[in-house]
């Protein structure tokens, strides 16, 4: 009887696998579906054939009560339960980037021996793939060249370029120089999403949003400028949409709020796509300073997305040529 | 017979199952969100890195209250709420003098109590000024440091910002230019302007 029940299960479950799919809860969803292929001329499938009685002519009908019962052998006691094997998993990395102060060769010097400055962020883009890199130095820059919705611009890892080269004279105690970038830049979205930014009117460029990293009150907006205040911090964000801003001076905002939208904003300045980022912290060696902005974006991009960031040994990295500025250019920002 | 079992038992565990795929199949479609929420992927911890701690700064509230003594009476902008005894900000409460709002501005001076300081933000003609105290400071190697007595200036992309310590808080002042920068980055405001005014600022309240 038991075998009978067992046969009978296992017989439905066989044809329940000739449907699509079979759905359970948390499955993700319906599959694609591929439509069946039909030969029109093709027979209906048969109908349920009835069995036949002694297949084999041997005498033997096959009835229910015929069936020896299988031996069923008692349990074994092996003591303690044993637990399976462990398996390492393959760790799925959701994005990759290089060591924190390793700047674009040729770009300048990054700050050594770097710290979280700010866990617990929320990442400053909400949903869109975001690449840390240098905007001077990468595709359309004005060191580089070329196109800034060059598709080489939109591919991981990323790049630290706090500390990287500037004209003029901003510091900070973390870097191993002086005239430097005090934060980190943001490209964003897709070589196609910058096509459409690009053909888009200035107002209306209003695709990736911006979004609060702590709690804090927006305090000051200025002509490219949005700077949110949260305990001993002040996270400055730059080149939004200023015409598209979601915030006002004096708002109070939680973490993950939308503050405004990816653009260019520069008062006039040249500049690409990309959401520039900074850090000032209250600091008991220096009071109140630009800190490196990198690890907490990496952290909060990881949490982001779900999972680990892949760290890229620049020891073992391939070795890309230094691109070194002209003299007279000058690096606003 | 049994197979005949087996076999009919099978098919309409079949059918059924097929069925019920088919009736879903022929449900209305929901209609779209009007705005599709992000997707939500599994919470995810970072691994361990080492971090910054956030530590109270101990305030010297008696020097503090020796010094609004010996001050003459700020005379706060209008809308300035600067509340005293246990209602002030956690930090004695440091202002500008003598600044003028531009008939231009869009709007006044503004004064923001905070949970761990406060904000004074007066707009300008040529560059707003913000001024921020703090009583949260970041340990980032613990052990050096004590605070920042000096006032320290740094250029900064849009302007440029003094800071400094005292009393035990953390205070940084502003500065952000209205006008484009020079083509060299130059900014709207000096040095020394811009510590001179940090130097002048004067204790408007304390606890």
């Amino acid at each position: 009887m038991i075998w009978r029940s067992l046969s009978i299960a296992a017989c439905g479950i066989a044809l329940l696998g000739g449907c699509d799919a079979v759905r359970y809860p948390g499955d993700g969803g319906e599959p694609p579906r591929t439509p069946p292929t039909v030969d029109p001329d093709a027979p209906p499938p048969p109908p349920p054939s009835e069995p036949v009685l002694d297949p084999y002519g041997t005498g033997e009908t096959g009835g229910e009560d015929d069936l020896d019962p299988l031996p069923v052998s008692d349990p074994v006691d092996t003591g303690d339960t044993l637990a399976p094997p462990a398996v390492d998993e393959p760790v799925e990395f959701t994005f990759s980037y290089f060591a924190p102060g390793s700047l674009t060769p040729g770009s300048g010097t990054g700050a050594p021996d770097q710290i979280v400055h700010a866990p617990g962020l929320v990442f400053p883009i909400r949903t869109a793939p975001a690449y840390l890199q240098s905007m001077v130095w990468g595709f359309g820059g004005g060191v580089g060249g070329g196109d800034e919705c060059d598709p080489r611009n939109y591919t991981y890892p990323w790049r630290d370029n706090f500390c990287e080269t500037r004209t003029s004279n901003r510091s900070s105690p973390f870097c191993p120089l002086g005239r430097i970038h005090q934060g980190q830049d943001i490209r964003v979205g897709t070589p196609s999403e910058c096509e459409i930014l690009r053909g888009t009117a200035e107002d209306d460029r209003m695709l990736h949003e911006v979004v609060a990293v702590e709690d804090g009150v927006v305090y000051e907006i200025g002509t490219y400028t949005v700077k949110l205040r949260s305990g001993g911090r002040i996270f400055r964000y730059m080149h939004l949409n200023m015409d598209a801003l979601q915030v006002s001076a004096g708002d109070s905002v939680l973490a993950g709020d939308v503050l405004g939208y990816v653009s260019k904003d520069f008062g006039g300045t040249p500049t690409t796509f990309h959401l520039h980022f900074e850090i000032i912290q209250n600091t008991e060696e220096h009071g109140w300073v630009h800190v490196p902005p990198y690890l907490s974006l990496v952290e909060a991009y990881e949490r982001r997305e779900g999972g680990p960031g892949e760290f890229i040994d620049t020891a073992i990295a391939a070795a890309s040529a230094p691109v070194f500025p002209p003299d007279d250019l000058i690096i606003i920002e | 017979m049994m197979l005949r079992v087996i076999s009919m038992a099978a098919w309409l565990a079949f059918v059924a199952a097929c069925a019920e795929q088919i009736g879903e199949e022929r449900a209305p479609a929901p209609a779209p969100a009007a705005t599709p929420a992000p997707s939500q992927p599994a919470e995810f911890e970072p691994p361990a890195r080492p971090s910054a701690t956030a530590n109270e700064a101990r305030i010297d509230w008696q020097a503090a209250r020796t010094d609004l003594a010996s001050t003459p009476g700020l005379a706060a902008p209008e809308g300035f709420q600067i509340e005293s005894d246990g209602q002030a900000p956690p930090v004695p409460v440091l202002l500008p003098t003598g600044l003028v709002t531009p008939a231009t501005a869009t709007a006044g001076p503004r004064f923001i109590h905070l949970p761990d300081g406060y904000l004074a933000t007066y707009p300008g003609a040529v560059f707003d000024i913000t001024v921020s105290g703090t009583n949260e400071v970041f340990d980032v190697t613990p052990g050096l440091g004590n605070g920042v007595e000096d006032l320290t200036f740094n250029s900064t992309v849009d302007g440029a910002m003094v800071s400094f310590s005292r009393y035990g808080a953390g205070y940084i002042v502003e500065f952000v230019c209205k006008v484009e920068a020079g083509a060299a980055g130059s900014a709207c405001v000096e040095e020394g302007e811009a510590v001179e005014l940090a130097q002048s600022l004067v204790i408007a309240g304390t606890r």
